[in-house]
């Protein structure tokens, strides 16, 4: 007979490693969205998940092991997402077209070759439900310490620089660029870097849905409310993505047969407003 | 006077690679104030972002004697909003880093205590142009190029940036360090109180392209 508590209690490590990284995430798509980069994001996610896909495709003829089913897809995920990047950014930058209309039409270019990967390694199919709507149930322990080391680091690293992050965001939004003004300037690729670690490593491991989801759900309620100030903005969306994913992935191991991504991404969308309206207003996360 | 900015046979096009302007030459020596001017199309703003490093020029040179972390560069503004509802003080917070301190900001001028809480999205375009002229101002700078700083901006700050632009390269209530302003602007500073030979107006329109070069008088007489 199924227990729900027995269920929780061998997952407890999951959930809690799920909704750190669902906090560093969404602090990352919050200056993501701030440099109007969310279309952007959204490509080189779906072309790190192509890496992914086409690593595990190949890692299927060989034997099973950490290597292939993890490490592997990682270093496709970060070669594909890189790729992926560099087109979008030659284009955007030719001005062909309108910036949305170049990064939607790449976006739709990686999903039809993600559909093909699947079709050319058979292996694939299980792996591409999978890897889209993600399950954070299935997560081997030593990927879930990866990705928790992974994504404490950036957060350290964006927490310790909010500050210069906020604007180097706030530069490449008003004038498209970064370091005009001079003084003390955070150098452009450390935030480059880490967002494309943090963002190849959850898509491997998380799925692409919950990646997207962290990234860019909590910081776009908070846009609709408005509560000013920069530290909030930081703290709100964190507490969001977080509270949401222990939430809903406890619900889901709960019930035994809700899937626990599209559950984290419900409770997120349903609890957003509320809770980002109580924080807005809370003495808790007071500006620093 | 030292020169701090020398700008050699310098030529530049659009981003297609037009030619626009040829062989603009010369010096920004230390409390020169170069007053950009020009006809609508010819590059100022474009003129402007060569020479803070931020496009390519066709040829020539440029040399900054003063290295490039003490040039300031103040574009004109592309995009009003920003994702984050940011106050005024939030964006004098983040962009001065340790040099932020209220009373230094109060004291200079163009903003008051009224401004701090303001919203950034909501706050109307001059308001949003004494923040950043204000973060300009207050960076540790020793040139400033700025692309219309008085856009937005009523008469009356009109005046004032004016003041703070000579009070800028004249030093004034700073140690006696070396500054020089370029500018694009419909302002005139023939009679402000600037010392007699920093002024250099420079007629972009004279550089066209395919036209024989001409320079003004004070870039003749620094090129004899």
């Amino acid at each position: 007979m199924y227990s729900p508590l027995q269920a929780l209690s061998s997952y407890w490590l999951a959930i809690l490693i799920s909704s750190v990284v669902a906090a560093s995430l969404a602090i990352l798509g919050m200056h993501l969205a701030a440099r109007d980069r969310s279309v952007q994001t959204l490509c080189v996610t779906q072309g790190s998940m192509f890496g992914v896909l086409i690593a595990l495709g190949i890692g299927g003829y060989f034997h099973e092991n950490f290597f292939t089913t993890s490490i592997m897809p990682l270093i496709g995920a970060f070669v594909f997402a890189n790729v992926t990047y560099k087109i979008s950014e030659k284009f955007i930058a030719g001005k062909l077209a309108s910036k949305n209309t170049v990064l939607v039409a790449i976006f739709a270019i990686l999903i039809s070759f993600c559909q093909l990967a699947s079709a050319l390694f058979p292996s694939l199919e299980s792996h591409m439900t999978q890897k889209f709507f993600g399950d954070l149930a299935t997560i081997a322990n030593k990927e879930l310490i990866l990705i928790l080391i992974v994504s404490v680091a950036v957060a350290v690293l964006l927490i310790k620089n909010w500050k210069d992050f906020s604007c180097e965001s706030f530069d490449l939004a008003l004038f498209g660029r970064a370091g005009i003004f001079g003084g003390r300037q955070i150098d452009p690729r450390i935030f480059q870097i880490s967002s494309f670690v943090l963002i190849c490593i959850s898509v491997q491991a998380m799925g692409f849905l919950f990646t997207t989801g962290a990234l860019l759900i909590p910081t776009t309620i908070q846009g609709v409310i408005r509560s000013r100030g920069l530290w909030r903005h930081h703290v709100s969306v964190a507490i969001l993505a977080s509270s949401a994913t222990f939430i809903g992935f406890s619900l889901s191991i709960m019930s035994g047969k809700l899937p626990t991504v599209p559950t984290i991404i419900f409770i997120m969308t349903i609890l957003g407003y509320p809770v980002l309206r109580l924080l807005s207003r809370s003495p808790l996360v007071a500006e620093v | 006077m030292e020169i701090m900015l020398q700008i050699e046979k310098l030529s530049y096009g659009t981003p297609t690679g037009r030619p626009l302007v040829k062989d603009v030459s010369f010096n920004v020596s230390n409390g020169d104030i170069a007053v950009i001017k020009g006809p609508n199309g010819i590059g100022k703003s474009t003129f402007l972002k060569i020479v803070s490093g931020f496009h390519k020029q066709l040829n020539g040179r440029i040399k900054n004697f003063s290295g490039p972390e003490k040039m300031v560069f103040f574009p004109q503004i592309s995009g009003g909003e920003f994702h984050i509802d940011l106050t005024i003080l939030d964006v004098l917070k983040i962009s001065l880093g340790r040099r932020f301190d209220t009373a230094m900001i109060l004291d200079f001028g163009l903003l008051n205590k009224g401004h701090f809480s303001r919203s950034w999205n909501t706050a109307s375009g001059g308001e949003k142009q004494r923040t950043l002229l204000t973060r300009v101002f207050l960076q540790d700078s020793n040139v400033l190029v700025l692309d219309e700083p008085m856009n937005h901006l009523d008469k009356e700050t009109r005046l004032q940036v004016k003041k703070k632009i000579l009070d800028y390269v004249n030093n004034t209530g700073q140690q006696k360090v070396r500054r020089a302003v370029i500018l694009v602007t419909h302002e005139s500073f023939e009679s402000t109180d600037l010392k007699r030979g920093n002024l250099i107006n420079v007629d972009l329109g004279q550089f066209k392209y395919r036209r024989r070069s001409q320079v003004t008088s004070k870039i003749a007489t620094e090129l004899t």
